[in-house]
């Protein structure tokens, strides 16, 4: 089941090279291909060629992972208006750019995944979001968050974020210590479904940018 | 329940919890929005109530203070000249010069009282607001027409229209503003206004044949400007349009709801 994620993947970085024309001049979506593509890219690795990458799947996630949560803060420094929720976003992403390198260097084995720096990224991603809908509430006369595409495309990451941050952080525990693979397997079939809902809610939000033919 | 069923137990609770929490976001997010949107419709209505009690208010002043004037004017300057007028008239003087000069002052106090009292008559007698819409505007167009400075033709195709003293005094204002403009700026040989209606409200369209303006050459003053509040004030619609040497057009559109606007409260000029 988890397999189909990959298929997922690049179908919302499909949209959004077919979407690139409007949001070329959105300073914020035009990272999202940038973003999909090295998802995209780490997953065909991992899905299509096991062997070759299996020994290094722990390494590439404790790569790809962090370098996937800057991009996101990033991505919400340039969505944000208000200038103390962009300092907040660079200080958090300061904080966690210093902490993944000491939870790398120092309190991660080689073969397992940093869940302290997948925890802080994600909790930052989670509060930048949360600021994004803050400022999306400030003018419902004006601008209709329900019409934006951005909106749904954050309130997918931010579902999957939450919904998915207990599972990553015991990801250690629950690949290599658990002995009931039973029940990790509910757990994956759970996880497979927020990142279902993710990649398909960011290729609607693309497609429908597409039909809408105006730029974001 | 062995140790690793209760750890996978509290991971998936709390992935349920954190995912309830992540939808209650949405939920609070549209519920809030919903409320905003609701009090800042309140807010407008309030706004514009206000402004039409606001209105209604000056209107009232405005009447009130131009019958006052009118009336001090009739019973006190004019009685006081009348006074004056019958005090030259007794006057028997020897000299025949005097009573030339005496003569020509009973003229001008004589033709001061006339005066005095068309002012007066104009100021305290409003009733004329008791005529159509449609009746109005060929009045004012009637008179732009009898000083033969310019043609106004005026085109009607509605049946009398039902509308407030506040609406008729309005647009007349408008529609006047506009005709002395034509007639001061645009030297303009011909001017065409059309009174036309449907179901959705009433149309009053203005237009001459004069130089136009742009709005590099256009003259500084504050008349468009109190046309579009007054269109703003009764809640029209007002478009004027102009280009060098094509005239200049003016169109003003009254929604229905707005025609019986201040009707509750419809002034009894004529009282």
């Amino acid at each position: 089941m988890s397999t189909l994620i990959t298929y997922f993947e690049i179908a919302a970085f499909g949209a959004s090279l077919v979407a690139w024309p409007y949001i070329q001049k959105s300073k914020h979506l035009r990272l999202f291909p940038l973003l999909l593509f090295i998802i995209v890219s780490v997953e065909i690795c991992l899905t299509f060629f096991k062997e070759q990458f299996v020994f290094y799947n722990s390494i590439i996630y404790n790569v790809q992972v962090p370098l996937q949560h800057l991009l996101y803060l990033y991505i919400l420094y340039l969505a944000l208006e208000r200038k103390t929720f962009r300092k907040f976003i660079l200080l958090s992403s300061a904080i966690f750019i210093f902490i993944t390198v000491i939870t790398s260097i120092f309190f991660t084995d080689g073969n397992r995944i940093n869940t302290i720096a997948y925890c802080t990224g994600s909790i930052f991603i989670i509060i930048g979001i949360l600021m994004k809908f803050h400022e999306m509430l400030q003018n419902p006369t004006e601008f209709n968050f329900l019409k934006n595409p951005f909106f749904y495309i954050l309130f997918a990451f931010l579902l999957f974020n939450v919904g998915t941050l207990p599972y990553f952080t015991m990801g250690n525990w629950l690949y290599y210590s658990l002995e009931r693979k039973d029940i990790l397997i509910v757990l994956i079939n759970v996880m497979s479904i927020f990142n279902y809902i993710l990649y398909s809610t960011y290729s609607m939000a693309f497609v429908w940018m597409i039909l809408k033919k105006e730029s974001f | 329940m062995d140790d690793s069923e209760e750890g996978v137990l509290l991971i998936a609770t709390t992935m349920v919890v954190l995912t309830a929490f992540a939808l209650t976001v949405l939920a609070v997010m549209i519920i809030y929005r919903k409320r905003k949107l609701q009090h800042a419709q309140e807010i407008t209505q309030i706004n514009e109530k206000f402004s039409r009690e606001l209105l209604e208010a000056q209107l009232e002043v405005q009447r009130q203070t131009m019958q006052h004037i009118g009336r001090e004017i009739h019973d006190h300057v004019g009685q006081q000249l009348t006074l004056a007028f019958l005090y030259m008239q007794q006057l028997q003087p020897d000299d025949p010069k005097m009573m030339d000069r005496i003569q020509s002052v009973t003229t001008i106090i004589d033709e001061s009282i006339v005066d005095l009292r068309n002012l007066s008559r104009s100021l305290t007698n409003t009733s004329f607001l008791d005529n159509d819409l449609d009746q109005l505007i060929k009045l004012e167009c009637s008179k732009v027409h009898s000083a033969r400075r310019c043609e106004v033709n005026f085109q009607c195709s509605t049946s009398p229209i039902e509308s407030s003293g506040a609406v008729k005094s309005f647009v007349v204002r408008i529609l006047q503003e506009f005709l002395q403009n034509s007639l001061k700026h645009s030297q303009c040989k011909a001017i065409v206004v059309e009174l036309s209606s449907d179901v959705n409200g009433i149309v009053l369209s203005a237009m001459d044949d004069g130089k136009g303006f742009t709005e590099d050459n256009r003259q500084a003053g504050i008349g468009l400007a109190n046309m579009r509040k007054r269109a703003a004030m009764i809640g029209a619609d007002l478009m004027i349009e102009s280009s060098h040497q094509q005239g200049t057009r003016l169109r003003l559109f009254i929604p229905s709801q707005q025609l019986t606007f201040a009707h509750a409260t419809q002034y009894r000029y004529s009282g």
